[in-house]
């Protein structure tokens, strides 16, 4: 019987775009296994107070027994790198980790189905998806909410991208907000403590 | 060694509207200052714009609808 890895996320974007799109649960909502390679789960989460690492974390705790992080030798030499160099990109790692997964649960089982998932521009432009083995396939975040829209789980794969675009903006409106409101507070107090 | 990122913001917006465009790959936004994915989010979001959906061509289009018909039939082994 072939054996499925399940979903192989090769890269932060795919991670960040859904969680600022509060929609995470796209990725467990085919019921397959996802896979993230531990350099791509450290780089989307080693800053708590980026945008979508905190609930990214939230995500996996939920389904511990759908969503798992796998080690590599990519990330234990970056780490060593990294300590260093603190100021080392990650770039380009987070894919060659998942190759790194991949290549090992083919050396153990030659015939499993294997879906990668990658950011949309990448996956249109990239040539060495070419070389991969028949069963291991290739996805992106736009095909996987295209194909959830069409079996009617979302409402809208576009209004997902609009509200992760929109993410930052409404944190930083929401943090001048409060940053108002503690200046305004601030000024009624000096006013009143003149006014005694 | 850091590299010093020079590009100014209009650089960087033109970047930023080439791949809203799906002219651009995100790998070319990393060498070109963008460290984050984070940072490509908000670029997008300031600019009133949104990230890419891929259209189905290039060199991995079987693979893509392959992959996609997996998802659907995961979906239905679902229901």
């Amino acid at each position: 019987m072939t054996r499925r890895l399940g979903l192989l996320v090769t890269d932060a974007s795919p991670l960040i775009t859904l969680a600022a799109g509060e929609a995470l649960e796209c990725l467990t909502m085919p019921g397959l296994p996802v896979i993230i390679p531990d350099m791509v789960y450290d780089e989307v989460t080693r800053d708590l107070a980026r945008i979508g690492a905190r609930a990214i974390v939230g995500w996996a705790d939920r389904h511990l027994d759908q969503v798992f992080v796998r080690p590599t030798e990519v990330f234990a030499e970056f780490q060593v790198l990294r300590s260093l160099d603190p100021t080392i990109r990650s770039r380009g790692r987070g894919e060659q980790a998942a190759l790194e997964v991949l290549n090992k649960a083919i050396a153990v089982d030659d015939d499993l189905e294997a879906v990668l998932v990658f950011e949309d521009a990448d996956v249109k432009t990239r040539r060495f998806v070419r070389a991969l083995p028949e069963r291991v396939l290739t996805l992106s975040t736009g095909d996987l909410l295209h194909e959830l829209e069409a079996a009617g789980r979302i409402q809208s794969a576009d209004h997902i991208l609009d509200v992760a675009a929109a993410k930052d903006r409404n944190v930083t409106a929401q943090r001048q907000m409060q940053s108002d409101t503690v200046d305004a507070r601030a000024a009624l107090r000096a006013r009143l403590r003149g006014q005694i | 060694m850091a590299l010093i990122d020079t590009r100014t913001d209009t650089e960087k917006e033109k970047l930023l509207r080439t791949y809203a465009a799906g002219n651009l790959a995100w790998s070319t936004l990393r060498e070109n200052g963008f460290d984050s994915y984070a940072d490509v989010l908000a670029g997008l979001g300031r600019l009133g714009l949104r990230p890419p959906i891929a259209a189905m061509e290039g060199p991995n289009v079987a693979s893509r609808t392959l992959g996609r018909a997996y998802i659907r039939a995961a979906l239905r082994a679902r229901q």
